[in-house]
């Protein structure tokens, strides 16, 4: 019985003109249901590249992934996006919010076309921006922006949330909260969370820390006592 | 410029092949549209020139009042600049094809065998087919492809005046067989002018031999000008050299006209002269014949009186006839009766009297034969005492004793027999009486009975004298109603013939008078050296080149519009893209100018290759096509192009430099900006609430995607603007297009159907009298075939407007009221029906935009007789084809002088079908009253085969739609595809379909699309309203009305395109790749 998400040797080739490049080069780990898992590594390490996969953004060279039971790995363009739809929540570095619509529009945006979406008011409320409801993302400041987006990606009630350097962009205070954001959603709604960062003190607060290095995985490590993100310092 | 530049430019354009294609193809489109239009212009006349060149055609055509002598034409060999001389004639004359009448022009070729080099050969055919003529009554006619004649090679046409003269006073014969078809440069058009004979246009023209002329002298001379020919003579320097001539001409003319003027005006008294004898004569032969007329009348009056005074007399004479026989049976009867009473009498008494008398008889026979028996006895005793004495024994006393006895016995006897004679007398007598008194009685009765026989015949006699004399008398009477009838008829018809004569004797003296008139007016005769611009077909076709001249005037600017809008849109979102590396740049220390460049520099590319191929394509398709769609109506062979450097480059420039100016006012934006802000991410675009949610009501109807439609549509302004724009002209073209089609299509059904409503007109012989033309008249309407038919009078005119002039026809009804049911006369905007007055006239539309002229306006007009009289408009009528004025007949009077007369009748018939019209025609042909019958049927087809051709017109501009939509959706979708890839990508990532995300792109294409349509069905109109007024011919107005259908049709194939394009661009928009959502915001 496999794992909640499986990586089985994964790997991914880039074809750029004449040059292969490898940017995974056989990725093997497993997540469990419900795990705030943090994928840390270099720069051009890979992490992206896992996650894009994951999220059905992007196909396997070779390898085999699987979610809930199901091969993700073999599924067709119209099953990723199925699997995209239902399955998965995803949160940018760069937010990636419609300019021309408004915070509940732009939850809206998500929700409409999902089975069983959380109610977008309580969830921009979970989110801290009630007020700003009717604000358009340039009336908001980066960390709020973000915060959207995170309400944007739960509010479809998925099974992964997947957030590539959610913090990035953001200065400390703005980048811890909604870190804290994340790691209730996981622990509040059961949702697995997977974080890429830079910044290893952050590892501390996953269930789960992944390594990666030059496309393989350097380390799994499971962390028996996770902090809470108040207490981190970095 | 450093190369890295130059290669940085080329990487971009390979980069950006997508956006580099719109902006070449909308500057390709707009540099061919308008180059290409523009250079069919010089295209179409250069051609025409050439063919004018290679025939020869004329440069003067002098004409005179007339004509030309022999030392007329040789003073104008001897002006200088003069190179060749045609001193010709040329006729018109009509003649049948069918039941059709046709009007030919009638020319001189100068030989049998012209030499094509010979100066003196001008306006040389062009041989189509079959052979030149040769010998006399041989001749070629034009080669009709539109509206055949029906006349073919081999064909003999019988030319005759179609006025008083007799055809063979001009030509030596009047029958010419066809021996070639032709074209000739004298006739570049199917439309020939107008004629003063027959229907008033010229049909056709034919080419005789000058030698089947035999007029005394020359109708007009022809001229060319040495070294015209290097010259377009649609250009001004052609006639910078010809108008030298011109003027030397008509010097020339002025001293030669002289002459003549006196000898023309004797000519002219002389046949005045002869018409006020031949009216004199008229005259007296009119009063003669009405009062023979009137004699014979008053006879018949004469007659009837003495007919009515007879059967009174006879009826006093019958009546005392009746009395009398009456009279003499009341007698006859008295008698009878009297007679009967007697004869009853007398029987009576007889019957009274027999029994007595017969009684008396018997008694005396009894007596008689009592005597008679005792004679007997005695006469037995006596026997019987002769015998007893004869006895022997006898004693005598016994014998004595026998013999006393026989004495006693005699004496006995004698005393019966004495008795006798006493009694029979007695009853012989009564006996008599009896028997008379019976025979009396016998004969009364006889009497009796033949009285009552005669009495029985005079009553008959009676009742029949009565039957008879009463027939005789009803008939009598009969007779007198008859003659009563018939006298009041022959007055009546008396007074009608006195009238009608009396109205021709007037009508022909008012035209004497005007004819006086005329002579004191008569102009000095005088040269009229007519250049090209008084010649038909060089002017009509210049003209037409003019017009598409307007035509290249609109498109452009349309196109030009949505080229800069292109260009800007596409520039604009370019030099976003590129904000950092503007900024980057400007770090580095490039100055403005050199960051700008690259943008300029890109804009200029993409337009100069547009600019070259937009030519390229333009000034050879434009020009052909063009070309072609009036080759339908012209008779000039194959297009020669032009280079036209100048406009080439005139239209290079502008657009390049619209696309330029574009483009640096995309950048120039940024160039404002400091490095550091440009090497930041610009700040998005602001999400703004838009007007349309302050209508809460409807905001809240819309979906989610329309809400995001709504936003972005309002949001990107020049978006907007290029697409509502170019859809629009997209949208504008097509409603032209069909349109185009839908007012020529109806132009037919609205002239032949709902103006002019009769079927067929008949023209009158121009000498055809007043009575016979009445004749005619009640003939036709005792036939079934005719619904309706009324008398009009229709005069081949002219209307003037300074130097140009407008052939026109004058309708004058003869009832008003009749006249309606006709011809509708209404205005075409409001269908409103317009009134003939006393004093004004109605004109067709077309005619008044040519003149210019409006309701309440005056203008010029004659009756083909040159002489020019004022008119006031009175109103405006919808037409189509032809030049019509419209008049009443007291207002006719007014200004002609001349009574209104009948010179057609319009007939509407109740069958109107092909063969009824055959058999019609060709019945009233047979009159020589009538010289012409038209059926409108026939002409409508015709029309409709000349404007049907037309609809090439329609292809281009759809072709041209198409590629208008095609661009400008096409870069609308590229700029938003790129501007948008990391909203597409995001919303790809967060789980929409493919179909979803087009939809969620599209929705604003397509709504774009739709507000241009809509912008564009009334930009059409406007369009196809100019178009209309470009392409009209001079005598035709197009409708310009637009189908229904044709709007729906536009806004569909519009959309069809605004979908085409998206079908094109789903794919790009399915190969965004979902990781674009990652990358940093540029
Ligand atoms: N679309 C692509 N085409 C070619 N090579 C790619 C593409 N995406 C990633 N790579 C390469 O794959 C390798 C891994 O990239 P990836 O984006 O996963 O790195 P990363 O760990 O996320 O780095 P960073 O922390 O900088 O985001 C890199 O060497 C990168 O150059
Ligand atoms: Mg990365």
């Amino acid at each position: 019985m496999p794992s909640y998400i499986e990586f089985q040797n994964v790997k991914k080739i880039y074809h750029m003109g004449e040059v292969d490049i490898e940017a995974l080069s056989g990725v093997d780990f497993s997540i469990d249901k419900g795990e705030f898992v943090v994928i840390a590594g270099a720069s051009g390490a890979g992490k992206s590249t896992i996650l894009n996969i994951l999220g059905g953004m992007d196909s396997v060279s070779s390898g085999k992934i699987y979610v809930d039971g199901n091969e993700i790995s073999s599924y067709n363009a119209r099953q990723l996006t199925t699997y995209r739809r239902y399955d998965i929540g995803f949160v940018f570095q760069f937010y990636n919010l419609v300019q021309n619509l408004t915070v509940q529009e732009n939850v809206e945006l998500a929700t409409q076309i999902c089975k069983d979406p959380l109610d977008i008011v309580e969830t921009i409320r979970a989110v801290g921006l009630e007020d700003r409801m009717h604000n358009f993302p340039a009336q908001l400041s980066g960390g709020e922006q973000q915060r959207v987006a995170i309400a944007r990606a739960i509010a479809k009630n998925p099974k992964i949330l997947l957030c590539d350097e959610p913090t990035g962009a953001l200065d400390y205070h703005t980048g811890k909260a909604v870190l804290k954001l994340l790691q209730d959603t996981c622990r509040n709604q059961g949702v697995s969370v997977i974080v890429i960062t830079h910044n290893l003190a952050l590892t501390a607060m996953g269930d789960k820390v992944i390594k990666v290095r030059n496309g393989k995985i350097e380390s799994v490590t499971v962390n028996e006592d996770p902090l809470p993100v108040e207490r981190i310092e970095y | 410029m450093p190369s890295s530049l130059w290669k940085d430019t080329l990487r971009e354009i390979k980069k950006t092949l997508g956006r580099f294609f719109s902006i070449f193809a909308i500057v390709a489109i707009g540099v061919a549209f308008f180059a290409g239009v523009k250079a069919s212009v010089p295209d179409m006349k250069y051609t025409a020139d050439a063919y004018f060149d290679e025939y020869n055609l004329l440069d003067f055509r002098i004409v005179s009042t007339v004509g030309f002598t022999k030392e007329d034409v040789q003073a104008i060999r001897e002006v200088k600049g003069v190179e060749g001389v045609d001193a010709t004639y040329t006729m018109e004359a009509l003649t049948m094809v069918g039941p059709q009448q046709l009007t030919l022009k009638v020319h001189a070729l100068p030989e049998a065998d012209p030499r094509a080099d010979d100066p003196d050969y001008i306006n040389q055919a062009n041989l189509q087919e079959g052979r030149m003529p040769r010998t006399s009554g041989e001749c070629l006619i034009e080669k009709n492809d539109i509206g055949d004649s029906g006349l073919k090679i081999g064909d003999t046409i019988v030319l005759s005046s179609g006025t008083n003269t007799d055809i063979s006073e001009s030509l030596k014969t009047k029958e010419y067989t066809i021996v070639g078809t032709t074209f000739n440069p004298n006739y570049l058009s199917y439309e020939k002018g107008s004629s003063s004979i027959g229907s008033g246009k010229i049909d056709n023209y034919i080419m005789i031999l000058k030698d089947d002329f035999k007029s005394e002298y020359y109708t007009e001379v022809n001229v060319t000008v040495k070294g015209a020919k290097d010259y377009n003579s649609y250009e001004e320097a052609y006639f910078e050299i010809t108008d030298k001539v011109k003027t030397a001409l008509e010097d020339v003319g002025a001293d030669r006209s002289e002459f003549r003027f006196e000898e023309i005006k004797k000519l002219a008294n002389e046949k005045y002269e002869e018409g006020l004898a031949e009216y004199e004569d008229g005259k007296k032969l009119y009063e003669e014949e009405i009062t023979k007329a009137k004699d014979a009348l008053e006879d018949a009056k004469i007659k009837l009186a003495v007919g009515e005074n007879t059967l009174q007399i006879e009826k006093k004479n019958y009546e005392v006839k009746m009395a009398e026989g009456k009279q003499q049976l009341e007698t006859a009867k008295a008698q009878l009766a009297s007679g009967q009473q007697i004869y009853q009498n007398i029987k009576k008494e007889f019957d009274e009297r027999k029994p007595q008398l017969e009684e008396q008889l018997t008694k005396l026979e009894g007596q008689l034969d009592t005597i008679k028996e005792q004679v007997q006895r005695i006469d037995e005793q006596i026997a019987q005492t002769k015998q007893q004495l004869e006895q022997p024994g006898l004693t005598d006393l016994e014998k004595e004793l026998l013999n006393q006895r026989l004495t006693s016995l005699q004496q006995q006897k004698d005393v019966a027999e004495a008795a006798l004679p006493m009694i029979e007398p007695t009853i012989s007598a009564i006996r008599s009486q009896l028997e008379n008194t019976q025979s009396q009685l016998q004969m009364m009765e006889e009497y009796l009975r033949i009285l009552q026989q005669q009495i029985d015949e005079g009553e008959r006699e009676l009742e029949e004298g009565k039957k008879t004399a009463e027939l005789q008398f009803a008939l009598a009477e009969q007779e007198l109603i008859d003659g009563r009838a018939s006298l009041i008829s022959g007055q009546m018809e008396l007074a009608k013939q006195e009238k009608k004569g009396l109205e021709e004797l007037e009508l022909a003296e008012e035209k004497l008078e005007k004819a006086k008139r005329d002579i004191e007016e008569l102009p000095q005769p005088q040269w009229y050296v007519l250049d090209r611009h008084s010649h038909y077909s060089y002017m009509d076709y210049g003209s037409v080149a003019d017009r598409m001249d307007g035509i290249s005037k609109v498109f452009p600017l349309f196109f030009f519009l949505v080229a800069a809008l292109v260009c800007l849109t596409t520039m604009t979102r370019m030099v976003e893209e590129q904000r950092s590396m503007i900024g980057t740049m400007k770090a580095l220390g490039y100055g403005k100018a050199a960051i700008a460049f690259k943008y300029v520099f890109y804009a200029f590319v993409a337009s100069v290759l547009g600019s070259i191929v937009g030519c390229a394509i333009g000034m050879t398709l434009f020009p052909t096509v063009i070309f072609n769609a009036w080759a339908l109506m012209y008779t000039i062979p194959h297009i020669k192009f032009v280079m036209q450097p100048v406009l080439a480059f005139t239209a290079s420039f502008i657009v390049i430099g619209i696309t330029m100016a574009a483009a640096y006012a995309a950048v120039y934006k940024e160039l404002m900006e400091v490095p550091s802000q440009l090497m930041r991410p610009k700040a998005p675009k602001v999400g703004k609430k838009i007007l349309l949610e302050r209508i809460t009501v409807l905001w809240s109807r819309f979906s989610f995607i329309q809400k995001v439609t709504a936003r972005n549509i309002f949001r990107y302004k020049k978006r907007f603007l290029m697409t509502v724009i170019g859809i629009s002209g997209c949208t504008a073209l097509l409603v032209a297009g069909f349109g185009i089609q839908d007012s020529i299509g109806e132009v037919v059904s609205r002239q032949y159907g709902d103006i002019m409503q009769y079927d067929l007109s008949v023209m009158f012989d121009k000498d055809a009298s007043l009575s016979q033309k009445e004749e005619i008249m009640d003939a036709l309407a005792k036939d079934g075939r005719f619904e309706a038919l009324m008398g009009v009078g229709q005069y081949n005119g002219n209307a003037y407007d300074g130097s140009e002039t407008e052939a026109i026809t004058i309708v004058v009804p003869s009832d008003i009221e009749a006249f309606k049911q006709f011809v509708s006369l209404h205005t075409r905007i409001g269908q409103k029906e317009q009134e003939l007055s006393g004093d004004s006239v109605l004109i067709s539309e077309k005619l008044s935009m040519n003149l210019n002229v409006s309701k309440g306006d005056t203008m010029i007009i004659d009756d083909g007789d040159g002489i020019q009289r004022e008119v006031k408009v009175g109103g405006i009528v919808e037409n189509y084809i032809g030049h019509y004025v419209y008049m009443a007949p007291g207002y006719y009077k007014d200004i002609f002088h001349v009574r209104q007369v009948d010179t057609a009748l319009l007939a509407k018939l109740n069958d109107a079908a092909p063969e009824v019209e055959v058999t019609l025609g060709n019945e009233l042909m047979k009159d020589e009253q009538i010289t012409s019958v038209t059926f409108y049927s026939g002409i409508a087809e015709s029309f409709q085969d000349t404007i049907a051709s037309l609809s090439f017109v329609v292809v281009v501009l759809i072709i041209a739609a198409g590629m208008l939509a095609f661009v400008v959706l096409y870069n609308l979708t590229n700029v938003n595809i790129s501007e948008r890839v990391r909203e597409i990508a995001t919303i790809k990532v967060l789980g929409f379909y493919d179909k979803e995300v087009s939809a969620y792109v599209y929705r604003e294409n397509i709504f774009l699309t739709m507000i241009g349509a809509f912008c564009g069905l009334f930009l059409g109109i406007g369009l196809h309203q100019l178009i209309m007024n470009l392409a009209e011919l001079e005598s035709v107005m197009f409708g310009r009305n637009i189908a229904l259908l044709s709007f729906v049709l536009s806004f569909l194939i519009t959309m069809l395109f605004s979908i085409i394009v998206n079908l094109v661009m789903y794919r790009k928009l399915k190969e965004v790749p979902m990781v674009e959502s990652l990358k940093s915001v540029e």
